[in-house]
């Protein structure tokens, strides 16, 4: 997922490596986008009779529209509203060549194709301590690396099987990547008895999750012999009251039982008030918990409540059960906007600006990132969420844990770049709050409702490439070029930072770029760059930034943008800078 | 699990998206640990001793929703097994081993022998006879020899008799291709089966979301008319491979677009879930229903992926009006307390094309509302069993609307129960985990509406008073045979009928092979006893006395 990088092009974190596939010019008539695609295997043949899901992105308007593709692979839905949607092939048992970072939010109007190949297969048997076949038993199998051998942030459970008459299992359309196989012997379904209930999970080939081996599969390919021998030792049992909510409304809770070491989700579960008998009050349990440090969550479900929050405990099982780990629940917080739409300024655009395709506040994103806790692990600390404005640009964000946030406007197309984002002023005769600069704290049930996002027509664009200074010198690894706002003034504007991954032949881009004038560096990032996860831009830390200043100051190459200028084969010398402190990376 | 609780979590589930593989019950179960019964007994795989079969004493579901063991254990080289610990009460005892089928479960829900243990008793002798089940496994294409993935086995079997196959269930996991398109079903017991794959329309399916096509239910091996199917033969511990479904063409699905509106029809009501359910011939659910999306700002209700049919709309108001939540459209078109409303059933056909013409009138319905007393309790006792009590009103009606919200009774006794249609109303109440309430009267002003009353269209009918009654009586029976033992694999059960009572039964439970039952729960009174089931008796009948906290000891002697 490290690839373009630039503040204001977020398409990176909405799994997305280019820009809007658009070819259709903004349409006046609300009613008239068609979206169609083809879904092709990578020899080119077409998959039928797939179902490809397509659903607004904007909370306002969750239209689903899904489909299917006829004979040659194809689908069209028409009778759009002018909007976002997402749109995902739903093709058992295949994935997305591009794996998890596929595009997936298109424009009405847009095509969407996708070439799908054969998920990976994992298969073996699992049979018990005297050799026979265990039947019925569940076997899953969780990504902890990528294919590029990154850690996975979050692992949710990646494939499930459970063994026949034979023992056999066979887990397919996995991703490419590596994974770690048990057998849990509980059962797929929720509420279920099984007499494996109180069993620790028995990993590949027959161990504990520290000493288990894991299996690399690409997908495409099988991992065969994949046998366990279920050892069938009794876990623990975690379990505690709910607290915080009133025990007479009606609602249920979703739990979910978390690996910290693993960051893999072990067990799910539910308790609640949605069926006579079952109460909030009875609180929840887990069992058949092996030793380890463990993560609770609680998440109200959406279902006919009128509470809608969260809780979390981080537990150690230390050879015996665990019990009074509650979890108090707190009310989720939101954050809602406006996305404003300026156009080019005309002393920037000097009647010289030609935007390609103008965009309206509905055809946009906004997405919101929690910050990074550095100190725990948290599962819903790395999602981030998008939401497609309405028609006037209204957006909101509900759901959210107490923590910090960053938004972050993304599907800007090619013309647009972020101008600000704010807060209303605290008081009279003051200016309004810059809230790019630091990231949005929500605190338990607080709604945060007046942000404005403006997004400015006329951005700029640069490609170029990194050259050594000395021909023949071989380029770092890890190589980042930073664009750095070079009017004093705008030193402390962090919309007008921008950050590009250098490709390993020295190429580099940049898009949805404010006109200015910019001074320009590369230097080797200090991130470890062993995680999935794209690290937060430099300039997002104050200290970082400030560094990162005086170096591009330093090294004095400057640029001019012009509005809608596209600036290419900008070649760029390459000197190692000044060193800099290191920058751990969050543990 | 009681099929109501099955119902309502698998609807929480539709309902909150939340369908994931890893799961596990949950709610902690305090074991009894100072239960001194024993569950012993022996495991046979046809004819032979059993090793390593697991054993699991599961409480009898019609007394509870627990949903863990209460105990389990292995049978070791002789087949011997041992389940110390176990509680008074009823129980099933089942090998967990489904590659094995139970000839003595035959039909019975839950599967497992019946045991009725009296506290601290051993059952020292359970027989519990085991043959290893048959496969069918094949593989499931397209057309054009593409692999099918997950694709959906519909099995039946063949019904001996004539008549209609019966659908033939197990887990879902082992009822579904995998990404060669192979199927293996095992533990089938002996019989003839029709296997299939594709979308069964002819049997009320409702299935929403699938995009706009769908294979039609082809039999092995490649027929669509049921009556001409390939049977599949299954004998104790045969493999019937090669089962193989090419499906035909693919059909189109279509879209229906429910308008959800208000009594006039003037303005859309938005935020409310929409669904829809198959119905017969005669306009009657055939079970399947499916619950879909929300209604936008405009009241409408897309719903994709229906093949061709007969249906019914159906509306569930379940969400909470929406202050600003963000995930539902702004307040105006929402229903400020959408539980308060109803609507007739809306029939709706598909044939050949999407549907755009189903209006459903909300309209504001009656509503009934009073006071819950437990007979004998004082209020603060009552007040802590409320959550036990589930209120129903059904409301004579052509077709019955499902309800999706429960009736919450407040502190002090009030209810209210809004949303209903108009005619002849009965309230009916039942009690969970145990079943120890009883509804005995419905009063208002001094008269019996415990028959059930008239309600107008918007009526609110105040004033109820719904008189609870506890039972914690118990009848603990043994059935006997006039000349010695009873018969290798007795298997009856007993009904019991209170005396003056309208109920149609007010307790059942299965007689175990040694001839032990127990009924608790009662309510004072006369009981008649029915034992019922045992092929080669009629029924035998028995009148026995309860009061409440009391044991009543039956012996019932069976004439051969």
């Amino acid at each position: 997922m490290k690839n373009a990088f630039a503040i204001g092009l977020m398409l990176l974190l909405l799994g997305a490596s280019a820009i809007a596939q658009t070819t259709a010019a903004a349409k006046s008539d609300k009613r008239a986008g068609t979206i169609s695609g083809r879904l092709t295997d990578t020899s080119g043949q077409p998959l039928p009779h797939a179902l490809v899901y397509v659903t607004g992105a904007s909370s306002l308007r969750r239209e689903t529209r899904n489909t299917s593709t006829d004979e040659q692979g194809r689908f069209r839905v028409t009778d759009l509203a002018r909007g976002v949607y997402n749109v995902w092939p739903g093709v058992p048992g295949y994935v997305t060549v591009e794996g998890e970072t596929a595009r997936r939010t298109y424009r009405a109007g847009d095509t969407a194709n996708f070439t799908l190949t054969k998920g990976g297969v994992i298969t073996g048997t699992v049979t018990t301590p005297t050799n026979e076949p265990l039947t019925g038993c569940g076997v899953q199998a969780i990504r902890v690396r990528d294919k590029d051998g990154h850690a996975v942030t979050i692992s949710r459970s990646s494939g499930f099987a459970s063994t026949d008459d034979r023992g056999v299992y066979r887990i397919y359309g996995l991703l490419s990547g590596t994974y770690v196989v048990f057998a849990s012997g509980k059962r797929a379904y929720m509420n279920e008895a099984s007499i494996y209930e109180n069993d620790m999970p028995t990993y590949y080939p027959s161990s504990t999750r520290d000493t288990t081996q894991p299996i690399s599969v690409q997908a495409g390919e099988e991992a065969s012999g994949i046998d366990i021998r279920y050892r069938g030792e009794r876990g623990h049992a975690i379990s505690g009251k709910l607290a915080g909510v009133p025990a007479d409304i009606n609602m249920g809770v979703s739990l979910e039982l978390y690996n910290v070491a693993s960051r893999a989700m072990e067990a799910q579960g539910f308790a609640g008030n949605n069926f006579p008998g079952s109460s909030i009050a009875d609180g929840y349990a887990f069992y058949g918990v092996a030793d380890g440090d463990y993560l609770v969550t609680a998440t109200t479900n959406s279902f006919n409540s009128s509470f809608r929050g969260s809780g979390r405990a981080y537990v150690k099982v230390r050879g015996a059960d665990v019990t009074g780990i509650d979890l108090p629940l707190t009310a989720y917080g939101s954050i809602a906007g406006t996305l404003l739409i300026e156009p080019v300024r005309s002393a920037e655009g000097q009647n010289k600006c030609e935007i390609k395709r103008r965009l309206m506040p509905d055809e946009m994103l906004v997405a919101v990132r929690p910050e990074k806790q550095a100190a725990e692990f948290h599962p819903y600390a790395t999602g981030v969420r998008n939401d497609a404005p309405s028609d006037k640009g209204e957006f909101a964000f509900t759901g959210l844990e107490a923590g910090q946030y960053r938004v972050l406007p993304a599907m800007l197309g090619e013309d647009y770049f972020v101008r600000s984002m704010t807060l209303p002023a605290p008081a009279k005769n003051q200016p309004p709050v810059d809230a790019a600069r630091s990231p949005l704290t929500i605190k338990a049930g607080e709604r945060l409702g007046e942000l404005t996002v403006t997004v400015a027509e006329g951005a700029a664009a640069l490609r170029g490439r990194v050259v050594p200074a000395t021909e023949g010198a071989r380029l770092p690894d890890r190589l980042r070029v930073h664009l750095v706002p070079a009017e004093k003034e705008a030193a402390g504007d962090v919309l007008r930072y921008g950050e590009a991954r250098v490709a390993a032949d020295g190429a580099f881009t940049f898009q949805n770029l404010a006109p200015g004038r910019y001074l320009i560096i590369a230097r080797p990032s200090a991130d470890d760059d062993t995680s999935d996860e794209a690290p937060p831009p430099v300039a997002w830390n104050a200290a970082a930034r400030a560094t990162l200043l005086k170096q591009a100051a330093a090294a004095n190459l400057t640029l001019d943008l012009q509005p809608c200028q596209r600036l290419t084969d900008y070649a760029l010398k390459y000197t190692p800078p000044a060193p800099l402190p290191v920058r751990k990376k969050n543990p | 699990m009681h099929a109501l609780a099955r119902t309502l979590l698998l609807m929480v589930v539709t309902l909150s998206f939340t369908v994931s593989a890893p799961s596990q019950s949950v709610a902690p179960q305090s074991r009894e640990v100072n239960a001194t019964g024993t569950i012993a007994g022996r495991v046979t795989v046809a004819g032979k001793p059993a090793a390593n079969i697991p054993v699991a004493v599961m409480p009898d579901p019609q007394r509870t929703l627990q949903e863990r063991y209460v105990g389990n254990s292995t049978t070791d080289a002789d087949g011997h097994f041992q389940i110390t610990h176990v509680p008074a009460g009823r129980f099933y005892v089942m090998a967990v081993a489904p590659v094995f089928y139970n000839e003595a479960d035959g039909n019975n829900y839950p599967g497992g022998s019946a045991v009725t243990l009296a506290d601290g008793e051993t059952v020292g002798d359970l027989q519990i006879v085991l043959r290893r089940g048959g496969v069918i496994t094949g593989r499931v294409t397209e057309e054009t020899g593409r692999p099918l993935i997950q694709e959906h086995i519909y099995l039946y079997r063949v019904n001996p008799q004539g008549g209609r196959h019966e659908p033939f269930n197990r887990n879902y996991t082992i009822m579904q291709t995998d990404d060669r398109g192979v199927y293996r079903i095992y533990g089938l017991p002996p019989g003839r089966y029709l296997v299939s794959a594709g979308v069964p329309v002819n049997r009320g399916f409702a299935g929403m979301g699938r995009g706009n096509s769908y294979y039609p239910q082809t039999f092995y091996p490649g027929i669509t008319d049921e009556a001409k199917a390939s049977e599949v033969e299954v004998t104790e511990g045969s493999e019937a491979t090669n089962i193989d479904i090419a499906l035909g063409h693919a059909e189109k699905a279509y879209t229906v677009i429910l308008h959800i509106v208000t009594a006039d029809g003037s303005k859309p009501v938005a935020g409310v879930r929409c669904g829809y359910g198959s119905v017969d011939a005669g306009g009657r659910f055939m079970g399947a229903t499916s619950i879909g999306p929300e209604s936008n700002a405009d009241g409408q209700c897309r719903m994709e992926g229906i093949v061709p049919g007969k249906y019914m709309a159906i509306v569930a108001m379940i969400n909470p009006p929406g202050a600003w939540s963000g995930d539902g459209p702004p307040a105006p078109a929402r229903l400020q307390a959408p539980d308060n409303y109803t609507y007739d059933p809306t029939p709706f056909e598909v044939t050949d094309s999407d549907v755009n013409d189903v209006e459903v009138k909300l309209r504001a319905g009656s509503s009934v509302s009073g006071t819950v007393v437990i007979e004998g309790m004082s209020e603060q006792e009552a007040a802590t069993h409320f959550r036990e009590l589930n209120l129903n009103v059904i409301v004579g009606a052509p077709v019955n609307v499902p309800r999706f919200n429960r009736p919450q009774i407040n502190a002090d006794g009030s209810f209210r129960i809004g949303g209903l249609g108009a005619g002849r109303a009965r309230i009916s109440a039942s009690s969970f985990p145990r079943r120890n309430f009883r509804l005995l009267r419905v009063e208002r002003e001094g008269a019996d509406l415990s028959a059930g009353f008239d309600l107008a269209a918007g009526e609110n009918l105040t004033g109820l008073r719904l008189i609870v009654g506890v039972g914690t009586g118990v009848i603990r029976g043994e059935v006997k045979v006039a000349d010695g033992a009873l018969p290798e694999g007795f298997h009856a059960f007993v009904t019991a009928r209170r005396v003056g009572d309208g109920a149609p039964q007010n307790g059942f439970a299965q007689v175990d092979a040694r001839g032990r039952f127990m009924l608790e729960d009662l309510l004072p009174g006369e009981y008649e006893l029915t034992i019922a089931g045992w092929r080669s008796a009629k029924p035998v009948t028995k009148t026995v006395s309860v009061t409440n906290d009391n044991e009543a000891q039956v012996t019932i002697v069976l004439n051969q």
